[in-house]
């Protein structure tokens, strides 16, 4: 079971709670209809599917209703960041033990 | 209490002789003592055999006292309910209890099965594999459906209570032991919130049947002066009968809890447990030896028959012989000999060098023999000897009894559920997991540790780590020494068809053999081929020996071979108290219409729509469904009915952006929607598929009123905000879901005019001033009051919403009806045949995961649009371009009924197996029209108008002809009116 | 009014389950509470708000008490407001008509939302019996608010006072959710 803390209501959540949007950082094309095909299907479909750390989205479903940014191993489940949706994710190399 | 059989001492043992309790096996009366087990209460009274193995139906006695014992699986009925299966070392003995064996038969000691031999020809390592193989593995189905499993459900509902739990704490401690509790001991004063959880009914682990001394006390009495310290201090607990089944990610656990009282188990409870920190401490389960006959009832744990002495004060035999290959099978030879049991031999797989108690059985007595091999048993029912190969010879010794010791197995399930992997420790000859999960230690013997002090000094060094405070000195400990575990080899100058692994399933060295010469050399290849530790004891005593078998046979280490992968449970767990209460109508969250008692008067017959909806009405005219339905129907066509739509959702849009931002949503634009006008239309997901339809009202400047479909309003409001959050911040719009704040009460019909009047709204409701789509706000009675003009059946339609406290006294009120005559109430099903009548979708039944606008005739709709809004890019991809696409169409039929789910055939085919293009998303007899209607799903259905197609539906076909999804009133007349 | 005797306010909606006392707990429909949900489009609602009088959480936790108000906090541009049932038509008329433009919208909230008040010995450990309410130490701190999942039901739990916590369900599911709490309050054995 995954356990946040919502950056937004500060609660600690579990995974009932929580919401998964999949990863972060996938930009819709500012302008779909000038979209290519290709352009457009790998905004929809392609990810990187990450097996180590992920960043994703998540949202406090049963709590706040704010969508926010996590990195996630997807391994072990450690987390090491969590974020604001309108935060920029650092350059972290070195594993920050249970962040969160 | 008849002595004859009795096998109970007079004293010793931690059991209550004052206390006694009278339980039934087989119907057969018999006696124990509080403080017994169901397992010890058995071998008390004698009960050798418990049951029958699996294929080869061998009698089999007790082998272990714990969820480790493969063998005695048991059915026990106490005063609080029925468990069809449980290993007796588990069960508490109890008042009234009765047990039954569960394989056998007529019973355990007399089985037919074993006499004529049967499965003997049938279950050979891979038997699944070779005999379940198509077409006629369902020939095999029946026979050996009939002959798996243990026990029977007795068909009666769970009456045992059952309750779920959660709850945080910052250390976990598992097993209250020896390690569990020094570890809890260790956190005293800490201030931390500890939860020691112990599977037996009482604190102590081997405590209570190992010879120990710490800080000059006897062990037992060291652990109960801990538990009480424990238990009076606050934010510490000690939960006994609790088994730790299971540990997910970040340190959730699933705990089991049984509430015993003096007739059985009362009541079980379900905990999910968060834990900051762990402390494993769930100790070892001891390893039997390989050897001929190795499964004859009589043959024993060591470390069991010490408990069986010591905790229970029970004497299993007369005459015991021990075979060990460590220290620990010496205590079993001393404590029985002490117990008064005839200790026949200790025979030790070691050299004389290594053997520690060898003084001490010399001045007991003892005969001991060194480099000792097992060859064959003397045994029918009962062990009365065995043959023994030794480097001076062979020699046979009488005895009724066996107690084997062939090492320690770590408990280590757990730490493995997390994760952590399993490594061989050649030295120790265990798997111990070096690497635990965050926040997790471990102590004493799950980590392979058989010294009480380095246990104790293990779990008090990580309860100062968890504490983060200095480590308490390890107590002043007297115990003997438990080392010396020799290596695990494989039984020289026996057949393997005789040396048995796995005593549940049936698994013989022979069967490793087997599935060794058919290339299934990998552990897990080989656990599913031979079915070696699949069993309800998960292979606890049987994996470390099989695979050490599997690692001599293909000349590899154990290491390199590996251990099978843990998974939960640890034991088995009631299903009951998995649903924990959460049965009948608490099975899952209902949602109950605000009118609920009103459509329960009026004899609803109710359906779960994700909400509790009225299916139809029972009337004095209509006492089945079919013939309601029809009525029902036709009081819309012809009159006037009354429908509550209050679970239709109702999600708020506001703010300056309001209108760019649900134009971004629908199909149709939004932006253009007057104040006072009501649009329907479709959402995509970014995809191109329907994700919601319904209709949008503008209440007013900057004012949306949203009405996503029943049930998917928290969905629909939920991808409002994900949009608005996430790729439109900025957008000034807020969006509130009010969905069960109003009632909305339908009145269809050519009538409806007439029923709305009877409100006398304070707007004007003439047919120039109100118009379809369009939306009126007052008061009814000084009560906000909001009418909308819309049709889902294709009458006349007005749906009237009040505040949801008000939903009993609107329909009531509209009920009562005018001079003319009272509406009908209308259920569902009427409902949703009269939208099938007009060609009205609905969501879900006649859409897909793949079903995008066009296929449902928006195409033009999505022309019309300039601006972007989701999902639109994916509707020029090339896939939703393809002509293939499924498209709905009505169908008529030709012959024979239209049912929903029925597939379409392709042209040319009359039956299947062929290719199928499509189906028939909804189906009815329309009354309106007097013959079977449809909507479909069909491949290029568009320019399929008039193809008459072939139905097949469980195995009956029917045709019909493809038509305009719209079959009532194509102009839209009536519901202009 | 006739039609306000047909049907009480605050009814759970066709359950005759509205009261009950049940092991160590009462559980009471608060049919004196009603509501209005605040949603805003921008993030310095709160001062907008307290501009026309109305002061309101601008974080999660504690409730803020005002003249028979007492204003929830339920993200960053939502809040609860509690009230009399009396006041809270005049209450989402009194919002409403200071933002025009909609940039804070007030809606009626009363009948969306069943209060069911436990008190008793501790609500929240009976709660827990259906989430875990809180993985904070202490739980629910007295006068704060919070939303979570308690039996798979979203509720906004408020811990008025010590003993006495309301839970704010929406209506449709609130006759399940008192139908949980009884089944959840009992002791099946005296060991429990």
């Amino acid at each position: 079971m995954i356990l946040l803390r919502c950056p937004y209501c500060r609660e600690m959540r579990s995974e009932a709670e929580l919401t998964w949007g999949g990863e972060a950082g996938i930009m819709r094309p500012a302008d779909p209809a000038i979209a290519s095909d290709t352009e457009w299907t790998e905004y929809l479909f392609m990810r990187t599917n990450t097996k180590g750390w992920l960043q994703e989205q998540w949202c406090c479903s049963a709590g706040c209703g704010q969508w926010f940014k996590v990195e996630r191993h997807t391994v072990s489940h450690q987390i090491r960041q969590i974020l604001r949706f309108d935060e920029a994710f650092s350059d972290v190399t070195i594993a920050q033990e249970g962040a969160a | 209490m008849s002595l004859t059989g009795s096998k109970r001492r007079a004293s010793g043992g931690h059991i209550d002789r004052s206390r006694p309790i009278s339980f039934t096996w087989n119907g057969k009366k018999m006696q124990g003592f509080e403080g017994d087990s169901l397992a010890s209460a058995l071998i008390a009274n004698g009960v050798g055999i418990v049951g029958r193995s699996f294929k080869y139906h061998r009698p089999r006695g007790f082998m272990a006292l714990g969820a480790e014992d493969p063998n005695a699986m048991v059915s026990v009925r106490d005063a609080h309910g029925y468990t069809p299966s449980i290993r007796a070392g588990q069960m508490p003995l109890a008042e009234g209890m009765e047990v039954r064996s569960v394989t056998g038969w007529p019973s355990a000691s007399f089985d037919i099965g074993a006499l004529a031999g049967l499965g003997k020809p049938f279950f050979g390592a891979g038997f699944y594999y070779k005999t379940m193989m198509w077409p006629n593995w369902s020939w095999f189905e029946p026979i050996v459906r009939r002959a798996t499993g243990f026990g029977r459900p007795d068909g009666s509902k769970e009456s045992r209570a059952a309750q779920h739990q959660y709850q945080a704490v910052d250390v976990l401690v598992v097993g209250a032991g020896p390690a569990g509790l020094a570890a809890a001991q260790g956190l005293i004063g800490s201030g931390l919130s500890v939860l020691v959880a112990e599977q037996e009914q009482r604190p102590g682990g081997s405590l209570l049947w190992e010879e120990a001394e710490i800080d000059g006390k006897p062990g037992i009495a060291w652990a109960q002066d801990i538990a009480k310290e424990i238990k009076a201090t606050p934010g510490m607990q000690i939960l006994t009968s609790t088994l730790v089944a299971a540990a997910y990610d970040t340190n959730i656990f699933t705990l089991v809890q049984s509430v015993i009282d003096a007739r059985g188990i009362a009541a079980e409870r379900h905990i999910t447990l968060h834990a900051k920190q762990v402390i494993l401490a769930s100790g070892a389960v001891e390893r039997p030896l390989l050897f001929a006959d190795n499964d004859r009832p009589g043959v024993m744990l060591a470390g069991a028959v010490r408990r069986l002495i010591r905790d229970y004060g029970v004497a299993p035999c007369k005459q015991l012989v021990v075979k060990t290959s460590n220290d620990s099978g010496w205590l079993t030879a001393f404590a029985a000999q002490d117990a008064g049991i005839k200790v026949v031999a200790i025979l030790d797989t070691r050299p004389r060098a290594e053997a520690v108690h060898l003084a001490q059985a010399e001045a007991l007595g003892i005969p001991v023999v060194f480099e000792a091999a097992i060859t064959a048993m003397k045994a029918g029912r009962q062990l009365r000897g065995l043959t023994v190969s030794t480097p001076s010879g062979v020699r046979k010794f009488a005895c009724d009894g066996l107690a084997v010791a062939g090492g320690w197995t770590p408990l280590i399930h757990l730490a493995c559920h997390r994760g952590a992997k399993p490594v061989w420790n050649d030295a120790l000859q265990m798997f111990t997991v070096p690497e635990l999960p965050q926040g997790w230690q471990a102590s004493g013997g799950v980590t392979g540790c058989t010294s009480l002090t380095e246990a104790l000094g293990q779990s008090l060094q990580a309860a100062a780590k968890s504490s983060q405070r200095q480590a308490k000195a390890t107590p002043l400990v007297k115990a003997p020494a438990f080392g010396g575990v020799s290596l695990i080899r494989r039984p020289s100058g026996v057949p393997a068809n005789k040396v048995w692994i796995d005593h549940q399933n049936d698994v013989k060295l022979s069967d490793v053999e087997i599935a060794v010469r058919e290339n299934y050399v990998s552990v897990e290849h080989l656990k599913r081929y031979t079915t070696l530790g699949m069993g309800t004891d998960q292979g606890r005593t049987s994996n470390v020996n099989g695979l050490a078998m599997l690692a001599h046979l293909t000349g590899r280490e154990i290491s390199e071979v590996g251990i099978t992968t843990f998974r939960p449970m640890v034991s088995a767990i009631r299903m009951g108290t998995i649903a924990g209460g959460h049965e009948g109508d608490l099975i899952a969250p209902r949602r109950y219409l605000p009118a609920d008692a009103v459509h329960r008067r009026l004899g609803a017959d109710f359906e779960d729509f994700g909400w509790q909806r009225p299916d139809w009405y029972h009337r004095p005219d209509a006492s089945d469904r079919d013939t309601a339905v029809a009525l029902e129907m036709a009081a819309v066509r012809s009159d006037v009915g009354i429908f509550d739509g209050s679970s239709l959702g109702k999600v708020e849009v506001t703010g300056p952006d309001a209108a760019a931002f649900l134009a971004r949503f629908y199909v149709s634009d939004m932006a253009t929607l007057k104040p006072g006008s009501v649009r329907y239309s479709v959402m995509l997901n970014e995809e191109g598929v329907i994700y919601d339809d319904g209709v949008v009202a503008c209440l007013g400047p900057n004012h949306y009123l949203a009405g996503p479909t029943s049930g998917h309003a928290e969905a629909v409001a939920a991808h409002f905000e994900r949009w608005r959050q996430t790729e439109w911040p900025s957008s000034r719009v807020a969006v509130g879901n009010v969905t069960s704040n109003w009632c909305s009460i339908a009145v269809a019909g050519p009538r409806a005019r007439h029923i709305l009047a009877v409100l006398n709204p304070d707007f004007d409701i003439s047919p120039a001033a109100f118009k379809h789509m369009q939306v009126r706000e007052g008061s009814w009675q000084g009560i906000p009051l909001r009418v909308a003009r819309v049709s889902f059946t294709g009458e006349l339609q007005f749906e009237i919403s009040v505040p949801s406290r008000y939903a009993e006294a609107l329909y009531e009120t509209l009920l009562k009806g005018d001079a003319a005559g009272a509406p009908r109430a209308i259920g569902m099903e009427a409902w949703l045949r009269l939208r099938l009548e007009k060609g009205y979708i609905h969501l879900g039944s006649d859409t897909n995961g793949r079903t995008g606008p066009t296929e449902v005739g928006m195409a033009a709709l999505v022309a019309k649009r300039q601006d972007d809004f989701i999902g639109k890019r994916s509707l020029t991809l090339p896939f939703a371009l393809s002509d293939e696409r499924e498209q709905l169409v009505g169908l008529v039929a030709v012959s024979g009924k239209i049912e929903a789910g029925a597939r379409v055939l392709a042209p040319g085919c009359t039956a299947p197996p062929c290719k199928t293009e499509g189906y028939v998303t909804s189906g009815c007899d329309s009354p309106t029209l007097g013959h079977p209607i449809g909507l479909a799903l069909i491949e290029r259905g568009f320019a399929r108008q008039g193809e008459e197609v072939t139905l097949y539906s469980n195995g009956r076909t029917s045709r019909a002809r493809i038509t305009s999804p719209v079959f009532y009133d194509p102009e839209n007349e009536r519901l202009r009116q | 009014m006739s039609i306000l005797a047909k049907s009480a306010f605050g009814n759970l909606h066709g359950s005759s389950h509205a009261l009950a006392s049940v092991h160590r707990h009462d559980i009471h429909d608060r049919a004196d509470l009603a509501a209005v949900l605040v949603v805003a489009t921008d993030d310095d609602a709160a001062a907008e708000l307290a501009s026309i009088g109305l002061t309101v959480p601008t974080g999660a936790g504690p409730m803020v008490a005002q003249d028979g108000l007492q204003a929830i906090w339920l993200s960053p541009r939502s809040w609860v407001i509690q009230c009399a049932p009396e006041a809270e038509m005049a209450l989402v008329a009194r919002i409403n008509a200071a933002f025009d433009d909609r940039r804070i919208t007030a809606s009626l909230f009363g009948d969306h939302l069943a209060w069911i008040e436990i008190s008793g010995a501790d609500p929240q450990a009976l709660l827990r019996r259906g989430g875990f309410v809180s993985l904070d130490a202490g739980g629910i701190a007295p006068g704060s608010a919070k939303r979570t999942l308690v039996a798979e039901v979203n509720v906004i739990l408020c811990h008025i006072e010590p003993g006495r916590l309301l839970a704010g369900v929406e209506r449709s599911r609130a006759r399940y959710f008192v139908d949980w709490l009884k089944q959840a309050a009992k002791e099946p054995s005296p060991a429990f």
